[in-house]
């Protein structure tokens, strides 16, 4: 089965191809033009709607967590409050500031969404013909793209001819691109094991392993997460947009619709990045039990179906840290970047290399020989002993490790050991206490 | 240092070696009309001056043409806030003043309400400390449970914010009848709530990493700054008015005055935390020793103070608050002046800012505790 | 390898592009604006390098060229502040440009003729390569679709294992640049923050 999915991995399903193939009679029309137009509007319609209706999402989760009730009254529960909002900022007046470079102010909140949206036709919606392009880098398109969106963030902070929106604006972009860093080096030990870069490679490779990577790569899901919280400016690495502080952010002198393609292209980063996690650690469309479907059709629509409840899920973690959680100062968010996402990256790679080189089969140099030829003549560990092993040494010692490096590298940060830090302070205080208490005998303030 | 709006030079970012930069007084974490020049050199304070009299209304000029009973309920405007224990300030000095005696069933059911608006005040404190350091949530919960407080004010003293409380000589209506029951069952929820505070932030390590260390204040700078409140509390003063100078009913309850140990803002928070349930434990206190009795002192009509002068503080959840009366034998006062606690304690914050970078400075603001309204009377 | 049908006409799509945008670089008169076509042209070479079927060397050039050398760029040029030395900049043509025009047209002459004999040897060695039509290519299950792109395994096996050990030394470089450029760059109040 996993053969004929192969097989079919781009095609047109038969009765486009049939509707197509009449007026024209050209396959290569109807596969090439045709069949992936109809894909990219389906998508873009079904993605740009679903992002409107994230905001409300958001709206509802977060008064639900707050105890309150949310947008209720445009529609039935609210429902149709995007349309309102979407309408609303339509309808707003374009304002663009005197100074203002005007091309450019222009250009930016463009920038940021078509960069946003570039990324949806590599992502794997679902099996087969979900997908619109799948192309052979698709995870490195993905973080090409994904880092031109920086772009437009930096020249809208240029272009609003503002020294705050500047200043907001450098401060967000140079938090993004250390995060993406940390993004990039996450996913590689997950990588190691999918040995392709295609998307939808790394699902089939999943499914063949017959394991989800987030289990093989435990620590490198949790940098993932935390360096896409950090990428997408989302809490609690928001501060460059937060409306309590002091320098404005890159979308300050924004209003209408431009502030609201802004708004579309964070919630559609946010989006694509729950996409890749699952992508590469949560088995993409495969779901145990799947494989029971046998009608083509339905195999790839409930796929479709198991791919959005996962992003959906992903989602939803990210909606429940903002509300939880305060955010991080600008250094310190600086600080987690650079001293400990990208160090435990870092070593999380060379430690997944040296479990699986170990690993390796002996006739290629290997100690335990827990893998066996699969997949395209992919390196795959053996059913249970060596998904075991993999699965042992993610946890057990690789997160250990890890945390000894981070630790050894941070200890004589402030913020490590806060614990420890107001110790130290009690302990000062009281020295001062006494230096003052002697000389003092008599006075009766600080008893 | 007084600067007037920014200093953009020419040339690169980098020139210039320190900025000026204006925060307020339209800004969402000043709570309030706050104006606060900054000289920053990069990110880090260098120097900070704090702009007030937005919001000044005149009330000390005005008490000089209001008779005493027309004054009360200017106090509860000045931290409106925390209304009712303003009140208990001002009618406690006439009451001094003139040498009455009130009733002792009005004293208990005024530590209740007191205490009651501290808890509010407080909760108020940590929703809106907690969304300028970002946690959202918590400023919906703590508000969840101050509309309780404010459902008991309102439908005891008519009023929900700026509660003209108290009355010269007592209270002018005795408690409704479901009073005790109603203030008992909020008492009962109440310390679960607050441990669900505590769960969100007191481990958190982002909030600590935000709170831990910020705006450490030495005991004996406390007292030089003269200040008063948690803010003294919790450098590690341990100095109470509700303790150190009693008054009402107060020394007839048990209960402890938590102290902070390091002076910096995390302690600050824990001890107002510790303050709320303390007051739950007065307030207890209070309903079950309720006297019976009339609520109301015998009080002349006309109020002709002697001529004299008087001072009294209370303990408010900002600080102490006193007024200073001086009477010179007509209905109305010769002089009232306020002893605003957030206004002294605002005077710290270019102390505690200064080594600190700028998103610290609205932490600042919001472990002072200031409203608006008392700084500027 | 030559190009036919639209793979041709992208190409000299794609190049006149790139060189145009190279123009623009150089005659824009607001320097971020030059920034911007340089962008452009980036992403017209990537989008050639996909024309030559080397998509990893493409997805690069943008993960790391415009999407961090140029972002940095376009940092420089906006903390230093040029925008009144620009706006008051009148002239911006001047007798100099059409002695350019010409240098410009003879060296691209010069360099034409120079390549004429030279491009024997661009001819690569396998005859498949210009037979495989994008049509055939994209039904296969073979290379393309899922599996390792030859692109990648090409560069993944020049730097790190024929080239291993320039690549090392080229690491250490960098690393030093960067640790010298951060150790110049920190003020001495930073430096007395870290004691």
């Amino acid at each position: 089965m996993l053969g004929t999915l192969t097989t079919l991995m781009l095609v047109a399903p038969e009765w486009v191809l049939r509707w197509t193939k009449e007026p024209r009679g050209n396959a290569f029309w109807a596969e090439f033009v045709v069949w992936p137009l109809i894909q990219i509007l389906i998508v873009l319609f079904i993605v740009l709607t679903l992002v409107a209706y994230l905001v409300y999402l958001e709206r509802k989760v977060s008064a639900f967590m707050q105890a309150r009730l949310g947008p209720m009254r445009v529609g039935p529960w609210g429902l149709l409050q995007p349309a309102a909002d979407g309408l609303k900022l339509l309808l707003k007046e374009d304002i663009i500031p005197l100074k203002a470079d005007k091309t450019v102010f222009q250009i930016a909140p463009i920038i940021s969404v078509v960069a946003a949206l570039v990324v949806l036709a590599v992502i794997p919606w679902g099996a087969a013909w979900a997908t619109i392009a799948n192309v052979n880098i698709g995870l490195l398109f993905i973080l090409a793209v994904s880092s031109v969106g920086v772009l437009g963030l930096v020249l809208a902070g240029w272009a609003s001819n503002s020294k705050y929106s500047l200043l907001g604006a450098l401060r967000s972009s140079a938090q993004m691109i250390s995060y993406e860093i940390g993004m990039g080096l996450s996913i590689i030990g997950a990588l190691m094991f999918a040995r392709t870069l295609s998307m939808s490679g790394i699902i089939e490779a999943q499914q063949a392993d017959g394991v989800w990577y987030v289990f093989f790569q435990p620590i490198g899901f949790i940098i993932y997460l935390v360096c896409a919280l950090g990428e997408t400016n989302r809490a609690p690495f928001d501060l460059p947009e937060a409306e309590s502080e002091l320098v404005a952010g890159y979308h300050t002198e924004y209003s209408g619709f431009r502030w609201a393609l802004f708004f579309m292209a964070e919630y559609t980063s946010m989006l694509v990045t729950s996409a890749i996690a699952v992508t590469l650690f949560l088995g993409g469309w495969s779901f145990p039990g799947l494989g029971l479907i046998k009608n083509q059709t339905l195999f790839v629509v409930v796929s479709i179906v198991i791919f959005a409840a996962k992003v959906m899920v992903l989602i939803y973690l990210y909606m429940w840290f903002r509300w939880t959680w305060p955010r991080y100062r600008y250094d310190q968010l600086m600080d987690l970047g650079w001293k400990w996402m990208i160090p435990a990256g870092l070593a999380n790679i060379v430690l997944t290399g040296i479990w699986y080189v170990l690993a390796l089969p002996k006739s290629r140099g290997g100690v335990f020989g827990l893998m066996q030829l699969g997949l395209r003549d992919r390196l795959a560990p053996t059913r249970w002993s060596g998904i075991i092993y993999f699965v042992v040494t993610g946890f057990v010692i690789t997160i250990p490790i890890i945390w000894l490096v981070l630790a050894a590298i941070n200890r004589r940060t402030r913020d490590f050991n806060l614990h420890a830090q107001r110790q130290l302070q009690i302990k000062l205080r009281a020295k001062r206490l006494q230096k003052h208490a002697e000389p003092q005998a008599a006075g009766e303030g600080a008893s | 240092m007084r600067e007037q709006g920014v200093d953009i030079t020419p040339g690169t970012l980098f020139d210039a070696e320190e900025m000026v930069i204006n925060m307020g007084p339209q800004h969402p974490s000043t709570h309030g009309v706050l104006r606060v020049i900054l000289k920053l050199d990069g990110e880090t304070v260098k120097d900070l001056d704090c702009d007030i009299g937005y919001l000044h209304r005149g009330v000390e000029k005005i008490a000089e043409h209001d008779t005493y009973a027309m004054i009360t309920p200017y106090w509860d405007r000045l931290d409106y806030v925390a209304a009712v224990s303003n009140d208990l300030c001002y009618v406690g000095g006439v009451e001094k003043l003139l040498g009455i005696e009130v009733p002792r069933r009005a004293e208990y059911l005024r530590v209740a309400l007191t205490e009651l608006q501290r808890i509010a005040s407080h909760l108020l404190w940590l929703g809106t400390h907690a969304i300028d350091i970002g946690a959202v949530t918590v400023l919906l919960y703590a508000f969840r449970e101050r509309e309780e407080i404010l459902k008991i004010f309102e439908d005891f003293i008519g009023a929900r914010l700026t509660a003209h409380a108290f009355r010269i000589g007592g209270l002018w209506w005795d408690a409704y009848p479901e009073f005790e029951k109603r203030v008992r069952d909020f008492l009962k929820i109440l310390p679960g709530r607050i441990d669900e505070y505590e769960t969100l932030l007191n481990a958190n390590r982002i909030w600590l990493s935000r709170t831990v260390g910020i705006g450490v204040l030495p005991a004996d700078e406390a007292i030089n700054l003269s200040l008063t409140g948690p803010v003294l509390r919790g450098s590690g003063v341990k100095y109470d008015l509700r303790r150190a100078q009693p008054y009402s009913v107060y020394p007839e309850f048990d209960f402890e005055i938590p102290i902070g140990e390091n002076g910096d803002t995390y302690d600050r928070y824990l001890v107002r935390m510790a303050e709320i349930r303390q007051s739950i434990i007065i307030i207890e206190q209070a309903l079950d020793g309720l006297p019976e009795g009339p609520v109301m002192a015998k009080v002349p009509k006309v109020i002709k103070p002697p001529v004299g002068e008087v001072y009294f503080g209370i303990e408010a959840p900002k600080g102490e608050i006193g007024v200073y009366l001086v009477s010179d034998g007509t209905t109305k006062p010769y002089r009232m002046r306020i002893r605003p606690p957030a206004f002294i304690n605002l005077q710290s914050l270019r102390r505690l800012s200064i080594g600190h970078l700028v998103a610290d400075v609205v932490a600042l603001i919001g472990t002072i505790d200031i409203v608006l309204g008392e700084v500027d009377r | 390898m030559q190009l036919h049908g639209w793979e041709a006409v992208l190409f000299y799509v794609l190049a006149f592009m790139t060189l145009i945008m190279g123009v623009f670089v150089i005659s824009a008169r607001i320097a971020v604006h030059s920034a911007l076509f340089l962008i452009s042209a980036l992403v017209n070479v990537a989008l050639i390098f996909i024309l030559l079927r080397a998509e990893f060397v493409a997805g690069v050039q943008i993960l790391v060229y415009v999407g961090g050398v140029m972002v940095l760029f376009l940092f420089v040029i906006m903390l230093v502040q040029t925008r009144a030395e620009e706006e008051s900049r009148v002239r911006l043509y001047t007798g100099q440009t059409k002695a350019v025009y010409v240098i410009a047209m003879l060296l691209a002459f010069a360099f034409i003729a120079a390549m004429r004999p030279a491009q024997s040897g661009f001819q690569s060695p396998d005859a498949t390569a210009p037979t495989q039509t994008s049509a055939d290519r994209g039904t296969a299950t073979g290379q393309g679709a899922g599996g390792v792109s030859e692109d990648t395994q090409k560069v993944g096996s020049a730097l790190y294992r024929e080239a291993a050990l320039p690549f090392e030394i080229a690491s250490v470089l960098l690393l030093v640049a960067m640790v010298g450029a951060v150790m110049l760059a920190r003020g001495s109040k930073q430096e007395k923050l870290y004691e």
